[in-house]
């Protein structure tokens, strides 16, 4: 009973991760970086025209400029 | 059958048992100067249906035992806690009602730890499980921020997956794994040191500016990891204040004649399930190669410098160094132990496979084409968001601004957080489904004892008597029954017992009698 649950486990697995990522291709999410920047390391800054990432902008924009600021946790582990 | 490093080799897949603890930031909008302490307790009191009741058992709990074979008199917070508890006597509270420690129906532990509400996954076996009760962590602290708000009448209490609060202070989130006993602590320590030092290239969460422990900000700047400026040492026990690449606290939670725990204080609270998938993925593969005495060996001069210079270098060109004097990058460094995995670990099961292929790909990506990892990788995302925004509103990296979007990418609402905001438009790569998420927030795993501990909250709630990671213990009328779980970690023998529990009318059916 076991080696079956282990069984449909690993197949779900495959089904769901293995398979799944096989079939994505790498894309940039937002297009090539503009020319000037190609030249700076690490990421890229992307471009900016599409209407979904304006909704992300949108939400940035609603986000307080002085929140972290406020923001005071004590020390964790 | 081969034998390595005293690990029976046909039984190393038993223990791959894995769990991630994750201390949440909490804020009250509007009341920056709530008490942490009851609000935390507040919190983890919203999720129950009915009153806090005291039944998490705190035997096992050693953390001055060190796994270097000694044990501390005392942790470098010590002093700051018996402060703390000075300060929380005016509570109308006592110590085990402020932590509310409780344990859910899927395995998990939530409680107050240290003002910080915790979400502790059960044992999973599987990244999938694992990425699926991590999640399931966030819905539940969610639920119970929205409880507490609908209690408050406001939307007050917001809650951040992270690890920094941009003043100095730093909370954890923990990643844990089983071992064998048998491996020695030092071959922990030599095989894992440069690739903890490098893990943050694939799984730090990034950060604006630079902080030091307790001693402030300083703005600019953006950098991999969340935690790398808060390491102060190689090796440690102490977990609050100089923090260690490698833990060595020595609580193995299980048989400690049979195992060991390796409690990795180092990494960060990952929004992306992949991100999360590839920390814990590559990990465990590297202790596999450990096992086997197949880990690279490489020594880093200073590992406290290295982590620090590479989680500030964004373009991964940063060389650390070697003993000998030979320099090496972060990337690099991690494709040593991905040649390694590959000449020994090639033609596993499917997750090691899945691992070994992530993994090349994300190094070759960081490499070639950084951008193709927004979504996957939680710094590289956040420095896009971020970068595109600063551009936008022509910010410096200087700008408060940054540091308040820093803080809202790991919001846990999906109203509100940034991480979120980029999943409702299906830009993020994920690794399960919303039905495994729900899954994970009422079961534990079926082939770990997480899955057994939460089958026993579920069962019989009204004979449970105190529950901790190795055992659950029931009163049954004048018997007290323990069901002990402190080697029980082959999944068969774990399917063995789920299917006498869940067929039990009563604990005493499938309990040893004390």
């Amino acid at each position: 009973m076991n080696q079956a649950i282990y069984r449909d486990n690993i197949s779900e697995w495959k089904r769901n991760i293995v398979e799944c990522e096989r079939r994505e291709r790498p894309v940039d999410p937002l297009g090539k970086p503009p020319g000037n920047r190609e030249a700076e390391p690490g990421p890229k800054r992307p471009k900016t025209d599409s209407p979904s990432k304006d909704n992300l902008m949108k939400r940035m924009r609603k986000v307080d400029p002085k929140q972290a600021e406020r923001y005071r946790q004590r020390t964790g582990e | 059958m081969p034998v390595l490093m005293g690990v029976n080799e046909n039984r190393m897949d038993d223990l791959r048992l894995f769990g991630i603890e994750t201390e949440y930031g909490i804020t009250r909008e509007e009341c920056p100067e709530m008490d942490a302490v009851v609000e935390s307790m507040e919190l983890v009191r919203a999720y129950l249906k009915g009153p806090f009741q005291r039944r998490w058992d705190y035997h096992g709990e050693h953390p001055q035992v060190d796994q270097r074979g000694f044990r501390v008199s005392e942790l470098a917070q010590d002093r700051e806690e018996a402060l703390f508890a000075e300060q929380d006597a005016h509570r109308p509270f006592s110590f085990y009602e402020m932590k509310s420690d409780v344990v859910l129906p899927n395995g998990a532990r939530l409680y107050n730890d240290h003002t910080h509400p915790e979400y502790s996954t059960p044992e999973c076996r599987s990244l999938k499980d694992l990425v699926a009760h991590d999640r399931a962590g966030e819905r539940i602290l969610l639920a119970a921020a929205r409880r507490r708000n609908a209690l408050l009448g406001r939307e007050s209490v917001q809650l951040y997956k992270n690890n920094s609060d941009f003043q100095g202070h730093s909370y954890g989130c923990h990643d844990n794994y089983l071992v064998s006993r048998s491996l020695e602590f030092q071959s922990l320590v030599e095989g894992l040191i440069p690739f903890l030092v490098s893990r943050q290239i694939i799984a730090g969460a990034g950060k604006v500016g630079r902080e030091k422990q307790e001693a402030g900000y300083r703005a600019g700047g953006f950098q991999l990891s969340q935690r790398a400026d808060f390491m102060e040492q190689e090796l440690g026990v102490d977990t609050m204040h100089n923090r260690s690449i490698l833990n060595t606290r020595d609580e193995p939670h299980a048989d400690r004649t049979r195992f060991r725990r390796l409690h990795l204080i180092v990494g960060d609270a990952n929004m992306s399930e992949y991100a999360t998938a590839l920390k814990v993925g590559t990990t465990r593969v590297v202790l596999d190669l450990i096992a086997r005495n197949q880990a690279p060996l490489m020594v880093l001069e200073s590992p406290v410098q290295a982590i620090q210079a590479l989680s500030q270098d964004t373009a991964l060109k940063t060389l650390v160094t070697r003993k000998g004097g030979q320099t090496i990058s972060g990337v690099d460094l991690q494709r040593e132990y991905l040649a390694a995995a590959h000449r020994v670990l090639s033609g596993g099961d499917d997750e090691t496979r899945w691992i070994l292929q992530e993994w090349e790909r994300t190094l070759d990506l960081l490499e070639s084409d950084p951008m193709t990892l927004v979504g996957k990788l939680d710094w590289v995302t956040k420095q896009w968001l971020l970068d595109t925004f600063r551009q936008e509103e022509g910010l410096a990296w200087e700008d408060p601004w940054l540091k308040s979007l820093d803080l809202e990418y790991h919001h846990i609402d999906p109203e509100r957080g940034l991480f979120y905001g980029l999943e409702a438009e299906g830009r993020t790569t994920r690794l399960c489904e919303e039905s495994d998420v729900e899954r994970a927030i009422g079961f534990g795993p079926e082939d770990t004892r997480g899955g057994l501990r939460g089958a026993c909250i579920r069962q019989f709630p009204q004979y449970l008597d105190s529950v901790q990671w190795e055992r659950v213990t029931f009163r049954q009328g004048d018997k007290t029954l323990v069901f002990e779980m402190g080697d029980l970690v082959d999944p068969a023998s774990v399917a063995h017992h789920l299917g006498l529990l869940l067929n039990a009318r009563q604990p005493e059916h499938f309990c040893s009698f004390v």
